[in-house]
C-alpha cells in the first residue's frame, strides 16, 4: 500500500476527526498514516512482539474511531492521548501475560526480527534497541515512560500501579544497565 | 567534575531520542493498515445505520392525520355526552340546574355534573 506518510500535514488532527465524524473515510486514512507508525513503534518497544504490537496498534486506533464522536476539538492533543492509550494497552497485555512478574525470570525474546532491526539501518540505533530489549520488562517500561513520554515518577507509579519508591528503584537499575550497555556508543551518542 | 549519573542520564536521553527518530521511519504493514481502515469503515457504517434508525423512530412517533382526527372526534363525543348527562340530571333536579350547567361548562366533565347533582339532591 503506497500512501504517503502524513500526506496532508496542513490538516490538523481535530479537523480530521471532525471529517471522520462526518463519514469521511479519507480522514481516517490520514489519521492512521499520521499516528499508527508511532503507536506501532511504541508498542514494539514495550512488548517486543511484532504481532502483539500490531494488535495494540489496531486497538488503539479503534479506540480513536469510537471516541471520535465525543472528541473535543482544542482539548487534549491527539498524539498524547494515543500514546497514553497505547501505553495502557501495552501494560494491560503485559499484566495479562504476567510479564510484570518476570523481572527476575529468563528473558523471553521474540524470535521474529524486531521491526527496529529491519528498519533501522544505523548500527547505533540497532544497538540501542537491542540493549533496551534486553532489560527486564518493568525496567524497560519505566524507562520508556520516563524518557519517551516525559512522565514524572509519580505519574509512572500511577500508571504501573507501583509505589514511587519502586519506580525510582526501577529507573535507577534500568539506567545503570542501559548506560553500561551503551557505553561503547557513548561518543557516538553524546 | 561531572556526576556520572548526569552523563548516564544524558546518554540515555540521547539514546531514546535516536530511537524516536528511527521510529518515525517505521511503516505499518499493508495488512495492519487494511485492518485499521476496515475498523474505521465499520464504525462509520454503524453510525450511519444508527442515524437512519433514529430517523425511522422519529417518523414512527409522528402522529398521523387520522390519529389527530380521531382524537378530536373522541373529545367532541365525550364533551357532548358529558353535557347531555348534565342537562338530563338538571331536568330531574331543577333546583341544581344552574350549578350543573356551570359545572359542565367549567369542568367539561360528566363526573363533576353528577357530583353536583348528588350534592344538590342531598341538600333537598
Amino acid at each position: 500500500m503506497h500512501i504517503a506518510f502524513d500526506s496532508d500535514i496542513s490538516v490538523d488532527d481535530d479537523t480530521l476527526i471532525t471529517r471522520f465524524n462526518a463519514g469521511d473515510h479519507a480522514a481516517a486514512r490520514l489519521l492512521t498514516m499520521r499516528h499508527a507508525p508511532r503507536i506501532l513503534a511504541r508498542a514494539n518497544r514495550m512488548l517486543r512482539n511484532s504481532a502483539e504490537a500490531e494488535d495494540v496498534t489496531q486497538e488503539a486506533m479503534m479506540r480513536l474511531w469510537k471516541t471520535a464522536a465525543t472528541w473535543e476539538p482544542g482539548g487534549a492533543k491527539l498524539s498524547t492521548w494515543l500514546h497514553r492509550v497505547t501505553t495502557n494497552l501495552c501494560i494491560d497485555r503485559m499484566r495479562r501475560a504476567q510479564s510484570l512478574d518476570l523481572e527476575a525470570a529468563p528473558e523471553q525474546i521474540d524470535d521474529r526480527p524486531h521491526a527496529a532491526d529491519v528498519l533501522q539501518s544505523a548500527d547505533v540505533s540497532r544497538h540501542i534497541a537491542n540493549a533496551l530489549d534486553k532489560l527486564p520488562d518493568r525496567q524497560r517500561m519505566a524507562l520508556t515512560l520516563r524518557f519517551l513520554d516525559d512522565l514524572t515518577n509519580p505519574e509512572i507509579a500511577e500508571m504501573m500501579e507501583l509505589s514511587v519508591d519502586a519506580v525510582e528503584s526501577l529507573l535507577a537499575r534500568g539506567k545503570r544497565s542501559l548506560a553500561a550497555a551503551l557505553d561503547a556508543h557513548r561518543d557516538a551518542l553524546l | 567534575m561531572t556526576d556520572p549519573k548526569d552523563t548516564d542520564n544524558a546518554l540515555i536521553a540521547a539514546a531514546f531520542q535516536r530511537l524516536e527518530t528511527a521510529d518515525q521511519e517505521l511503516v505499518p504493514s499493508d495488512q495492519l493498515l487494511e485492518r485499521i481502515f476496515g475498523d474505521a469503515a465499520e464504525v462509520i457504517a454503524e453510525r450511519n445505520d444508527a442515524s437512519v434508525q433514529d430517523m425511522s423512530e422519529v417518523e414512527a412517533e409522528k402522529p398521523s392525520l387520522f390519529g389527530w382526527a380521531y382524537e378530536v372526534w373522541a373529545g367532541v363525543i365525550a364533551l357532548t355526552a358529558a353535557a347531555a348527562a348534565g342537562l338530563f340530571v338538571g331536568y330531574l333536579d331543577p333546583v341544581g340546574l344552574g350549578a350543573l350547567l356551570m359545572g359542565t361548562a367549567a369542568a367539561e366533565d360528566g363526573f363533576s355534573a353528577v357530583t353536583v347533582w348528588l350534592e344538590g339532591g342531598s341538600s333537598l
